[in-house]
């Protein structure tokens, strides 16, 4: 019976111990990754999204995407729907927030109307892709676990990387996301998102890296995302086109007011 | 009048200027719809049971640094009911910014207003003449000839408003079953002692405040009402000897009634508050009418009543589906401070309350469903159930189906509220291809 308690104790301290090690390990990684990619100032960008369902049917998405970095909190961005014409001029605008839910607002142009909707539902399908709001979205960190899970060596040169596991904090449809992150690159170069039964639901793909340099500070980009639906077989690539990075924009164009203009 | 605003138009064209040569931007977009609506059998020859029409609306913005001009407007020609031909600006105009950063806009022309944060009961937004012809809920709009000063800053927004002109509401004619049963008269604004004038300052202001998850707007309008007119006639005379007023026309009367249309005072506002996924709604106004002129109607002679309204809303959206989106909506709305009676009389929807549902399928296709039963909380037997589907057909086609049903029976000699439409249950089609 000493034995047991002594062996219990042991084991519950080293298992604490080594917890918090691959958690603290995995937020200094997060962290690492969010100052690397911090001080993009602002973004302008054409995206194409190619929904291609289970059978290889293939439709197209356009729209034009406008980005703002916040210093303090989350980022600030506006989708503009282009293409099917059915939605042309409508536009979505979201400011994150780093500890608190997103504020979002439609403008319908038909109607002329700026609604303000409900940021909470991120598992939705964004224009029925296999991309979420979640995974489009702002990635701040504050709103996330992590836990670091192993390094890796990536590609056939075996460059450095880590497993780092994320888990919301609150308000997402996933249970997990299992990050791959080139140390190269300072981003994500695989995710796979877990479901609400912890079942794997999607893989993501990130690739054609470019490199900006902003005021001196060079940072990568994914240009294109490859997400498959592992339960449904659907997949759907989003690409970024004539994207430019350090653009500053004018703190008006992201005002709810502005969606009218 | 005439001239002052002719000479504010002038001026405010010449302010507003030439575009820049620098980072022109033109867009452009529209839609030819081919819509079909069969309505149940009424049993009646006076009636166009089926309506069939070619919609096309069309819009093309210009934009540069320093200009934006618009030009959208729609037109609707209808194979049966001529009545039903329609063609209409709904923003026509150009502007232009000023200020160290811009944030400031003059605006003249043609504009489209949407004032609301509601799905269905809309006190405040009321500066648009609508097209009666159109589904109750959401009439469509006719664009306000305007003259606007406005600014954009990082608390919202405020903007001061000129207009000059009453654009005349669209009424249904005599065949359409979302109509009276008789023509209606061509509408005159009532200013004052003065009827029949088109010409009449009107004006107002607005602002819009962002308040961390919840926003804020306020106005305060003084112009010719579009939403609560008297039908009746202005021409009437006291006949001692009947010891009542004679209408001067009784035949006009009674074949085509006129709706007066009379100068009001508005405030009234809107607060939108997001709480997780709960999305609260209220919109309020209360109007203060000019009561100079009386008009005899079938109840005898009236005046506008001043009253308030307001309309409160809850909007949920169903959590954590993977999916498609579920939206609830709920809302009630009141008119308020007046009698039962005085109530019946100003609209369909006097207190009546929305119980709504729109399932967003998510798929390629971007498939609707959109269920909507609206129930008159005040008057007995007064419903209306809305049930429409649509998806694309492809990236420029998409086809729209529904079903409007009206239950409503009359209680009284003369109809009031939804009475006016009881039976008009009908099937929609509509087929539109985008460019």
């Amino acid at each position: 019976m000493k034995f047991s308690f002594i062996t219990l104790i042991v084991t519950l301290c080293f298992s604490g111990t080594y917890a918090a090690t691959a958690e603290q390990k995995g937020l200094e990684i997060a962290k690492k990754m969010e100052a690397a990619n911090n001080g993009f100032k602002g973004e302008e960008s054409q995206m194409e999204m190619v929904l291609i369902d289970a059978y290889g049917a293939q439709t197209k998405r356009v729209m034009k995407g406008l980005v703002q970095e916040v210093k303090g909190d989350g980022d600030k961005s506006i989708s503009i729907f282009e293409n099917p014409k059915d939605v042309k001029g409508t536009k979505m605008l979201t400011h994150s927030h780093k500890g608190d839910d997103d504020d979002q607002w439609l403008y319908l142009p038909t109607v002329r109307r700026v609604k303000r909707i409900s940021s909470s539902n991120k598992s939705s399908s964004f224009m029925g892709s296999e991309f979420s709001y979640e995974d489009l979205g702002s990635q701040e960190i504050e709103k996330y676990n992590y836990k670091w899970v192993k390094d890796v060596k990536i590609g056939k040169k075996g460059a450095k990387g880590w497993v780092v596991e994320r888990i919301p904090k609150s308000n997402s449809g996933y249970t997990k996301m299992t990050m791959t992150i080139a140390e190269a690159y300072m981003n994500p170069i695989r995710v796979e998102y877990y479901d609400r039964k912890k079942e794997l639901l999607k893989v993501a793909k990130f690739s054609n890296f470019k490199k900006y340099n902003i005021d001196g500070k060079k940072m990568w980009r994914s240009n294109k995302i490859e997400m498959d639906n592992v339960q449904t077989k659907k997949r759907s690539i989003f690409e970024w086109k004539d994207r430019r990075v350090g653009v500053d924009h004018s703190n008006r164009t992201f005002l709810k007011s502005s969606l009218k203009k | 009048m005439i001239s002052l605003f002719r000479s504010l138009l002038v001026f405010t064209l010449l302010v507003i200027g030439h575009p820049s040569a620098l980072a022109q931007e033109w867009s452009h977009k529209g839609e030819v719809s081919l819509q079909l609506r069969r309505f149940e059998d009424d049993d009646k020859e006076t009636t166009e049971d089926t309506g069939l029409l070619v919609f096309t609306r069309v819009e093309s913005v210009y934009k540069d640094a320093d200009h934006r001009h618009v030009f959208r407007g729609f037109a609707r020609v209808d194979q049966k009911d001529k009545d039903r031909d329609f063609m209409s600006f709904e923003d026509v105009y150009f502007s232009r910014f000023f200020g160290a950063q811009q944030e400031w806009t003059l605006l003249a022309g043609y504009k489209l207003f949407n004032w609301t944060a509601t799905e269905a009961f809309h006190p405040a937004d009321v500066v648009n003449s609508r097209n009666f012809d159109s589904d109750i809920e959401f009439f469509e709009k006719k664009g306000e000839l305007t003259l606007e000063v406005s600014g954009q800053f990082n608390w919202g927004t405020f903007s001061l408003f000129m207009w000059p002109r009453f654009e005349q509401p669209q009424f249904p004619g005599d065949r359409s079953r979302l109509g009276f049963g008789s023509d209606i008269g061509r509408p005159q604004a009532v200013n004052g002692t003065e009827v029949g004038e088109t010409w009449i300052p009107q004006g107002g202001l607005r602002f819009t405040l962002g308040l961390d998850d919840g926003d804020l707007s306020f106005h305060l309008i003084h112009h010719i009402d579009r939403n609560f007119p008297i039908t009746g006639t202005s021409n009437y005379t006291f006949n001692s000897l009947l010891n009542r007023n004679i209408p001067d026309n009784p035949t006009a009367l009674a074949a085509t009634p006129v709706p007066y249309y009379f100068k009001k005072t508005q405030v009234g506002g809107t607060y939108q508050y997001a709480f997780s996924r709960l999305l609260v709604k209220f919109e309020g106004a209360y109007r203060v009418f000019e009561k100079d002129r009386e008009i005899l109607t079938g109840q005898g002679l009236l005046k506008p009543v001043d009253h308030g309204e307001a309309a409160f809303g809850l909007e949920y959206t169903v959590p954590f589906e993977t999916t498609g989106d579920t939206t609830l909506f709920f809302e009630a709305g009141s008119i308020l401070g007046t009698t039962k009676d005085e109530r019946a009389r100003l609209g369909a929807f006097q207190r009546d309350a929305l119980f709504g549902l729109r399932y967003a399928f998510n798929d390629i296709m971007g498939s609707e469903l959109f269920l909507s039963f609206i129930t008159d909380l005040e008057r007995d037997n007064e419903r209306l159930l809305n049930i429409s589907y649509s998806q694309r057909l492809s990236d420029v086609w998409r086809i729209q189906t529904g079903l409007r049903f009206y239950d409503a029976p009359q209680k009284e000699a003369i109809p009031q509220g939804l009475e006016a439409l009881d039976g008009a249950n009908h099937v929609i089609l509509n087929l539109t291809r985008f460019f």
